[in-house]
């Protein structure tokens, strides 16, 4: 990769992108869009999520460059963006199962929440689960990967994943019973 | 071929064959259609219970980078977000140990970004003793309008306790001589105040007039500075020891300190943290100040005198606001004075404690606008022109 940009240059586009000129502003951004390109690649590797975060990294900067008092400082500048941007990704990591297993669209099961007594609502439910299986859960819920969620507990993806099946498990086994239970007490009609 | 339940649980990537293959499943099994169910509302809850005691995303990215971006890399909004985030960070950790692996994952992001960043841009080599030139540091105070005499250099400042920034404020009135090591570089203030950026990340706010000399370099077990005038300084943290002499005195910041000097001979007055001050004669009757003291030298005296000091008065030449803990109350009061626009607040909000440090030159409307997205508060016009400020 070549290496023909450095800070000052950059500093003086952003003063200049500052002022108002247009074309400072483009090398400017097409000077970042290789340390950018880089970045994610080596997060998430080499797929097309990367043309997006790259050019969502690049509007964020073009919209918050007025808030970049020192243009020395444009490295720390683009960081951040880089940075939110990664994590904003993660967010979305999974959307689409949700909409392809709506809960809503799930079977039909009694709501636990107006049986009183019974501890099986899902606040319980939460936290019954080991302190590790609930770690894994917020991991992903965030957005990980389990893969990356191994390197980041230091385990091994195929341990995070038997974690995750042992606590849908006994999870289940538990609605089993209060399903069960549901059944032979079921709750007054009102 | 996976199982239904590894459909649901264990993909990391989803597409119509998988959502296919679970419908036809859950057809199958309603018992296993109601335990997805179950599992993806407490997955749901997690996630929900996440959301509202953990700090958002973004502040989880501040916090990783404290040792990162000083105060000045920061914009209001962001300076607002870590110091409300740093307040709640020990409750996110103690309720969700999963943050302290987000943070760490987040630091090496970082990593991989200088390292992003060094593959394609190339960093100045130079090195303290080689900036000797006055034009350095009008650079760094370019800002963006550089240039312009009404350039936007100065932000508004949030002071946080928790930030890996720490800033102290130094007045010599009388210049030291010409003995001790000669300076690597020097910055010298005409009619303005400028500011400098240091090579560690620290910042110094310059009076008029004013002279500073960087006396060490990189391979000092210090960092040593000479002040002759006015200097408002955000250090950044480090392993080297952060000292500024003056005409007589030696000031040793020794934690997380925000401190200001006036007067004859040396004056240290500490907000927060810690610093210590001594003669240049004699390290041993150094003191050390605690938060609210002010520490004064006399030039013909070796031993510092102590007293107490009213943190809203003192700061008027720097054009900056400072407040520690005040309540919202005497903050209230205190902008009023200084803007002149009747400033009332709701009784709830009266005692609540206010840590922030403003530029006072961004007006009125824009720091409470600050201070009311810090306190979770909203701003009210009222028909006499004042503002109230209430929850």
């Amino acid at each position: 990769m070549s290496r023909s940009i450095d800070t000052e240059q950059l500093a003086s586009w952003v003063a200049e992108a500052l002022g108002g000129d247009e074309t400072a502003l483009s090398r400017l951004l097409s000077a970042l869009e290789a340390p950018m390109r880089a970045f994610f690649v080596s997060r998430i590797g080499r797929r097309p999520d990367v043309d997006d975060l790259v050019q969502n990294s690049l509007l964020r900067l073009h919209r918050g460059l007025g808030d970049l008092k020192d243009p020395n400082r444009l490295k720390a500048f683009a960081m951040k963006g880089a940075l939110y941007e990664l994590q904003d990704f993660y967010r979305g990591r999974y959307t689409p199962k949700e909409t392809l297993f709506d809960i809503h669209d799930a079977p039909e099961i009694h709501d636990d929440r107006t049986v009183s007594g019974v501890g099986l609502d899902v606040e319980k439910a939460l936290s019954a689960l080991s302190d590790k299986a609930r770690r894994i859960i917020e991991l992903r819920e965030y957005g990980y990967k389990y893969e990356e969620i191994a390197e980041m507990v230091d385990s091994t993806e195929a341990a995070i994943k038997m974690q995750v099946k042992r606590a849908f498990e006994r999870m289940r086994d538990a609605l089993g019973l209060f399903l069960l239970w549901i059944s032979m007490f079921p709750p007054p009609e009102r | 071929m996976p199982t239904p339940l590894e459909h649901i649980l264990l993909r990391d990537e989803w597409n119509e064959d998988d959502d296919l293959v679970l419908r036809r499943a859950v057809d199958a099994d309603p018992a296993l259609g109601a335990a997805l169910h179950r599992w993806i509302a407490l997955s749901a809850e997690a996630a929900s219970r996440w959301e509202a005691e953990v700090p958002s995303r973004e502040a989880l990215v501040l916090l990783a980078c404290q040792d990162r971006f000083t105060s000045a890399e920061l914009n209001t909004e962001e300076r607002v977000l870590l110091e409300a985030a740093s307040g709640a960070l020990s409750t996110a950790l103690e309720r969700h140990p999963a943050v302290r692996d987000v943070l760490d994952r987040i630091g090496q992001e970082a990593n991989a970004f200088d390292q992003a960043w060094a593959a394609s841009i190339v960093e100045p080599t130079a090195v303290p003793s080689v900036r000797t030139d006055r034009s350095s540091v009008r650079r760094g105070m370019a800002g963006p309008n550089h240039g312009s005499p009404s350039g936007s250099l100065r932000s508004i400042r949030l002071a946080m306790a928790a930030a890996a920034v720490f800033a102290i404020l130094i007045v010599a009135r009388s210049w030291p001589g010409t003995d001790g090591p000669m300076p690597t570089a020097t910055y010298t203030t005409q009619e303005a105040m400028q500011i400098v950026h240091l090579d560690d990340g620290s910042e110094v706010r310059l009076a008029p007039r004013t002279t500073l000399e960087v006396l060490h370099d990189e391979t000092s077990e210090e960092r040593r500075f000479r002040l002759q005038g006015d200097g408002f300084f955000e250090v950044a943290p480090g392993p080297r020891p952060f000292r500024v002499v003056t005409s007589n005195a030696v000031t040793t910041v020794l934690g997380t300190t925000f401190g200001i000097r006036a007067g004859d001979g040396t004056d240290v007055l500490l907000v927060s943290g810690r610093v210590s001050l001594a003669s240049l004669e004699g390290i041993p009757d150094a003191i050390v100040l605690s938060p609210g003291e002010q520490g004064t030298l006399r030039p013909d005296k070796r031993i510092p005198q102590v007293r107490p000091f009213d943190i809203l008065d003192g700061f008027e030449w720097t054009g900056l606001l400072v407040f520690r803990n005040t309540p919202m109350q005497t903050v209230a009061e205190r902008l009023s004075e200084v803007f002149d626009v009747p400033i009332t607040v709701s009784e709830e909000l009266r005692e609540a404690p206010l840590t922030g440090t403003f530029e006072s030159d961004r007006g009125s409307k824009v720091i409470l606008e600050i201070i009311a997205s810090a306190l979770g508060a909203t701003l009210t016009e009222r028909p006499d022109g004042g503002i109230h400020v209430s929850r």
